[in-house]
């Protein structure tokens, strides 16, 4: 039986994938808030009456159509939340979801709106108004509102949590702010990070202490470092291996002890640039060759590419430190044909031990200099895993 | 591009789903949704429910992403799910998904048994035996259907089938003996069907499967 290409798929048109693919980003977005979270429902309009009710507000509109900055009284108005269901209110331009068990005041006069929390979540969408200040409190947190969708959690103490899925939030405390965009949160504890990297964070239980990978290979000794340490290459990485020893607790590191980080897999994968060819396969005579040609060129040519494939052949020696320092004589020279590649193979080796500081130095070094392309984006992912582990 | 590099640009773009990046879930859609409408559409024979079996594969997708761990390829894994989504549908349906009812009034390409020759017929020809040929599957179980879709009409090899379906490829080669057993009796009765089929091949695939 041959039916292989006998059965003609029926396209789907552009506006049915439109419509698709509109409800996945949406659904996609919603998964990307916090599912532990209280879920948003709305309540009846009479259920809202009757929190206002126990509230005592003056004449504030719960409909969604309030207009913005209306006011009903000239004197400041305040509504005061704590049910124990989620309730939703409106406050024109923008919509607040509050969580069960939360418990805020709403402060609104013309041109600002504070919301005061007091403990519980509460899911902000705002529209951007440039005559409006909205601002919600939490402790000693201040996160000011810059037309966006965000999410608030305040445990009453110090805990508190900011997650932005739309456009961006200032975030001020003791004297500092930060502006957190899309795709990003903000902790106490742990300052700015990725919505992902908050997630990982909070999921991993911590466990009894974590045993080394594998056996080191590499000269350089491989030393235990404190939690929240960056990855480091698994055992029989053909890269160099090592790893790290981590006191209990590290939950990042428990994390990725089942299997290689995403920014490691690709670090590993994309390949570096092949150097010039001398003609022999002998570390040390390739090594010694190239240095010949180096001295050779005059100060006017370009000896990047030179420099780039002796720095090749050292890492592949396995003399890092000397390649490290021969890339540096690329590097500084800010250009010539092999500078790109230079900064790339910088990277490789900073990187190929653990994603420590060095390496997060070479990593920004390239995105800097390189801000395009596929290893840009490599380099990204390594930053953005050090950001999370930090 | 390399093999390499696009292995590359998907562990990069995975890594921007998981931050929550809606341009990267849109591109991470539309790189992909080609291949898993296509493979649904041959498991089920129309788009019938489509919008909502797509929409459901790749949340499932979503879902799961920080589980990739970068062994296999996405464009593997994203298959892997998709079926999954599949047979979970076909399980819960039933085992009619097709309720078009097959009449003579749909203009078929045979008079009184004779296959009418000429373009226009052996499209009508076509479809129709694509039509028979799904209300047959439609009486298989959803692993049956599976299996038999997505190697005879999808053209998966068996080991590659049995990854997807998350079975051995003994299980796998018994199932779409089972199906193609029951396609050639459906046949024998089915002019249409057994021109569309090419019974030929047929007796000859089942015998060397036995």
């Amino acid at each position: 039986m041959n039916l292989h290409g006998k059965v003609p798929v029926e396209q789907l048109d552009d506006e049915r994938l439109t419509n698709i693919e509109r409800k996945l980003v949406v659904a996609v977005s919603d998964m990307r808030a916090p599912a532990d979270r209280a879920p948003r429902r709305l309540i009846a309009f009479a259920g809202m009456a009757m929190a206002v009710a126990i509230a005592g507000i003056v004449g504030w509109k719960l409909r969604g159509d309030a207009p913005t900055g209306e006011l009903v009284a000239e004197v400041p108005q305040r509504i005061a939340i704590n049910t124990d269901t989620a309730n939703t209110l409106s406050l024109g331009d923008a919509v607040l979801t509050s969580g069960p068990a939360s418990d805020l005041v709403v402060e609104r006069t013309r041109g600002r709106v504070v919301i005061v929390m007091t403990r519980g979540t509460i899911d902000m969408q705002v529209t951007h108004d440039p005559s409006r200040v909205l601002v919600v409190r939490a402790g000693d947190t201040e996160i000011e509102d810059i037309g966006t969708r965000f999410t608030v959690e305040y445990d009453g103490t110090s805990h508190v949590e900011v997650r932005v899925t739309e456009g961006e939030v200032k975030v001020k405390r003791a004297g500092q702010h930060v502006d957190v965009a899309a795709g990003f949160a903000w902790t106490a504890d742990r300052g700015k990070l990725t919505i992902a990297a908050l997630d990982a964070v909070t999921t991993v239980v911590a466990t009894a202490p974590v045993q080394p990978v594998g056996p080191t290979v590499s000269s350089t000794a491989v030393t235990p470092v404190t939690p929240v340490t960056p990855v480091g290459p698994e055992a029989g990485s053909t890269t160099g291996s090592g790893s790290d020893g981590t006191s209990a607790g590290s939950a990042a590191t428990v994390a990725r002890k089942a299997g290689k980080s995403n920014a490691r897999i690709a670090l590993d994968k994309l390949a570096i640039e092949e150097p010039l060819d001398v003609g022999t396969k002998d570390f040390n005579t390739a090594i010694a060759k190239y240095l010949d040609l180096a001295v050779s060129m005059g100060d006017a040519q370009d000896k990047t590419e030179v420099l780039y494939s002796m720095a090749v052949i050292q890492h592949r020696a396995r003399q890092d430190r000397a390649a490290l320092y021969t890339l540096s004589g690329v590097i500084k020279r800010q250009g010539g044909k092999a500078y790109r590649a230079a900064l790339w193979l910088n990277v490789r080796i900073e990187c190929m031990q653990r994603f420590d500081d060095e390496c997060r130095q070479s990593a920004d070094l390239y995105l800097r200099k390189v801000p395009d392309g596929v290893a840009a984006g490599v380099a990204q992912a390594i930053l953005t895993e050090i950001a999370r582990a930090q | 591009m390399t093999v390499a590099t696009l292995y590359v640009e998907d562990v990069l773009l995975v890594d921007r789903c998981l931050t929550g990046e809606p341009a990267a879930t849109r591109e991470l859609f539309r790189r992909h949704r080609g291949r898993v409408h296509a493979c649904l559409y041959r498991v089920l024979g129309t788009n019938r429910d489509m919008d909502d079996l797509l929409q459901e594969a790749f949340i499932q997708v979503f879902q799961s992403l920080r589980g990739w761990r970068a062994e296999a390829s996405l464009s593997t894994w994203i298959d892997r799910v998709s079926v999954r989504v599949a047979y979970r549908y076909l399980s819960q349906r039933g085992r009619r998904i097709q309720t078009d009812v097959l009449d003579g009034d749909e203009g078929g390409a045979t008079v009184d048994g004779a296959i009418v020759e000429g373009p226009g017929a052996r499209r009508q020809l076509a479809r129709d035996g694509v039509k028979r040929l799904y209300a047959v599957l439609d009486e298989l179980g959803a692993a049956s259907r599976l299996a038999f879709t997505l190697h005879e009409i999808d053209g998966r090899p068996l080991s590659e089938v049995a990854a997807l379906v998350g079975s051995t490829v003994t299980a796998t080669k018994l199932r779409v003996w089972r199906a193609r057993k029951k396609i050639e009796q459906a046949a024998s009765e089915d002019p249409v069907l057994r021109e569309f089929i090419d019974p030929a091949a047929l007796q000859a695939a089942v015998k060397e499967s036995l």
